[in-house]
């Protein structure tokens, strides 16, 4: 799957980045990555909230169901 | 994991326009910023703009409107950061409001497409909403 990085900009100029196809915690590091590059582009950008997606929504994109994963028992 | 994070933004322009003899990048984003917003409200760029009483105050960049004939004024502080100023006495307040936030929604947009490129993603622009009772937002969208 294609890695995308959509981004709505709202009237003001704040913005939603919706990391798509990033594998673990990658689109983190990509947003860190982008929001430095903003900053050199004159855009300073302050996180407000940061939301994982819903399985739904996964899905909606990747046509694949997410898994739930119980963790694996360890023993002490 | 892929996550929907959601950011405020502020301006912040390089405190000089020349770096080199060249106009920095910052500025000419702004330029841009500000020429698309004129063209998309029927208006044009100059550098002036002027109160109820008529007095003109020269800035940076500013756009004056048919709607707002009186402009909004884009001034770039010694810091670089970017304050907007017009004089909306008079029922101008959401005329005004629009322009201001027009510009920084353009400048943005622009700077988000411009770091996405330098990212190496391919990049496409569009517009959503828009319509009647409907807030416009630029949508830009970079593929790896």
């Amino acid at each position: 799957m294609p890695r995308e990085i959509k981004v709505k900009v709202r009237p003001g100029g704040s913005v939603e980045a919706d990391f798509r196809g990033f594998a673990g915690d990658d689109c983190l590091e990509e947003a860190e990555r982008l929001a430095g590059v903003l900053a050199r582009f004159g855009l300073e950008v302050d996180p407000v909230r940061a939301r994982k997606k819903t399985p739904a929504e996964i899905e909606a994109e990747t046509g694949v169901e997410e898994e739930e994963r119980d963790r694996v028992p360890t023993r002490e | 994991m892929s996550v929907i994070s959601s950011y405020r933004t502020r301006i912040r322009l390089s405190p000089e326009r020349l770096v080199g003899g060249e106009v920095d990048p910052t500025w000419r984003l702004m330029e841009e910023a500000v020429q698309a917003a004129a063209d998309e409200l029927g208006g044009r760029v100059t550098d002036r703009i002027t109160d109820y009483y008529g007095r003109v105050t020269v800035c940076d960049f500013a756009v004056v409107t048919p709607e707002f004939p009186r402009g909004v004024g884009v001034r770039v502080e010694p810091s670089g950061e970017v304050v907007f100023i017009y004089d909306h006495y008079g029922g101008y307040q959401r005329v005004g409001a629009e322009i201001r936030e027009r510009i920084a929604q353009n400048y943005a947009a622009l700077a988000v497409a411009r770091a996405l490129e330098q990212m190496n993603y391919s990049v496409e622009i569009d517009e959503a909403g828009g319509g009647r009772g409907e807030t416009r937002a630029v949508v830009v969208r970079g593929t790896l």
